[in-house]
């Protein structure tokens, strides 16, 4: 009896906050939710050239799938590149994560697949402060935006911020292979 | 009398009890079909969101196995990923967890042909041949993974999803997938004529 009154307290206080944030955390996560519908809907009717994206699956809008084309007169041409986009819950306030599923050799995506670029940067965690502001992560960001970014990032790769160090490595230092090694992979992406 | 049973005496008899029916009594019950929210689950619980991510890179892997992964790894998706990639498999859970988890993944995923996890493809995982330097991920090309090989001979380049949609633009959840999903196809079917177009030059 004793020992159980005084567990009872703090238990219910701690019930009631989880309680709160969990329902703090699924209102953001239905808001994120009618703000990637609304995306999704504009992508859908609205084409733009050589992206697509969209969700995986019918009953988790936090997950996308996307197309991006390698863009023309680079060695990227042809090829169609595949990568997945992860929402936070807190969406459109966090930026999503963009990570390639195919193979691919660039300077600006790390060995996992993961794309590294200015727009997918929130504002806040810039120790070199080599990005200007606006062209970071900002609710007014749009996945059509964001896969644009990548596309000119693949036309022209920064080897300053070099995520994956041996192709920005190969890319300033033996460009033939770097773009050969690209070739492949636009080809294979394709099947051939 | 009372001073014969103390308060340690009981708290050891609810000890006692408590591990009797912890290791005597929960097994049959566990395995008797109880759901994964039972509460006897000693290991990290996984959401769905992550064994889809790992899925889209892996379809050839199983759910369970991934779920298994997951469940040891404490729910760490690079983990995960990285494990893949240095195995080139992942173990099949044992049977006694396999029958605790529940539908591999939501069935819209795993029956439509178009979907990244479609049935009756092996694709062999890590292939040791990739440069060295260069992403060795979702092993499978896009023909392959959203099964267009069949529509390879019959595409004609030039054609767009309004082209053959002649229902006209709905805008609810459901045909806005049918238009999404053929749009990616078409787009895949354009890229690989495009593709064939620029090795015959």
């Amino acid at each position: 009896m004793f020992i159980g009154q005084q567990h009872h307290a703090p238990n219910t206080i701690l019930k009631l906050s989880l309680n709160f944030s969990l329902q703090t955390a699924a209102t953001m996560a239905a808001k994120a939710a009618r703000r990637l519908l609304s995306e999704y809907r504009e992508l859908i009717n609205n084409e733009t050239d050589g992206i697509y994206a969209g969700p995986i699956s019918e009953d988790n809008f936090m997950l996308w799938e996307c197309l991006i084309a390698g863009p023309p007169d680079t060695p990227f041409e042809g090829g169609m590149f595949s990568a997945t986009l992860k929402f936070p819950d807190d969406y459109p306030l966090s930026p999503p994560e963009l990570k390639f599923t195919c193979e691919i050799l660039h300077p600006n995506v790390y060995p996992d697949g993961t794309v590294c670029i200015s727009i997918l940067h929130p504002p806040g965690d810039d120790p070199n402060m080599y990005e200007s502001a606006s062209e970071r992560w900002s609710p007014i960001q749009s996945v059509e935006k964001v896969l644009l970014s990548v596309m000119s990032m693949l036309a022209e790769p920064n080897d300053e911020s070099g995520a994956n160090v041996d192709a920005s490595k190969m890319f300033r230092d033996d460009r033939a292979r770097y773009e050969n090694i690209v070739r492949r992979c636009a080809r294979k992406t394709v099947g051939l | 009398m009372a001073g014969s049973i103390g308060i340690p005496q009981l708290i050891f008899c609810a000890i006692v009890a408590a591990l009797f029916y912890r290791y005597v009594l929960s097994p049959p019950q566990a395995s008797g079909g109880s759901g994964p929210t039972s509460g006897r689950r000693p290991r990290a619980t996984v959401s769905q969101t992550d064994i889809d991510s790992v899925r889209v890179m892996f379809p050839q892997i199983s759910v369970a196995a991934i779920r298994w992964e997951l469940e040891k790894n404490g729910g760490s998706v690079p983990a995960t990923t990285e494990k893949i990639l240095n195995d080139g498999f992942l173990p099949e859970p044992p049977a006694s967890v396999t029958r605790q988890t529940p539908s591999p993944l939501p069935p819209s995923v795993n029956s439509e042909p178009g979907s990244l996890g479609g049935t009756g493809r092996s694709q062999a995982p890590a292939s040791s041949s990739s440069s060295s330097a260069a992403t060795t991920i979702g092993h499978s090309d896009l023909v392959t993974r959203y099964n267009l090989h069949s529509r390879l001979e019959t595409h004609r380049p030039g054609t767009s999803a309004e082209q053959l949609s002649s229902s006209p633009k709905k805008n609810d959840k459901a045909s806005l997938f049918i238009r999404g999903r053929e749009r990616r196809d078409l787009m895949v079917l354009e890229a690989r004529k495009k593709m064939e177009g620029m090795l015959r030059r």
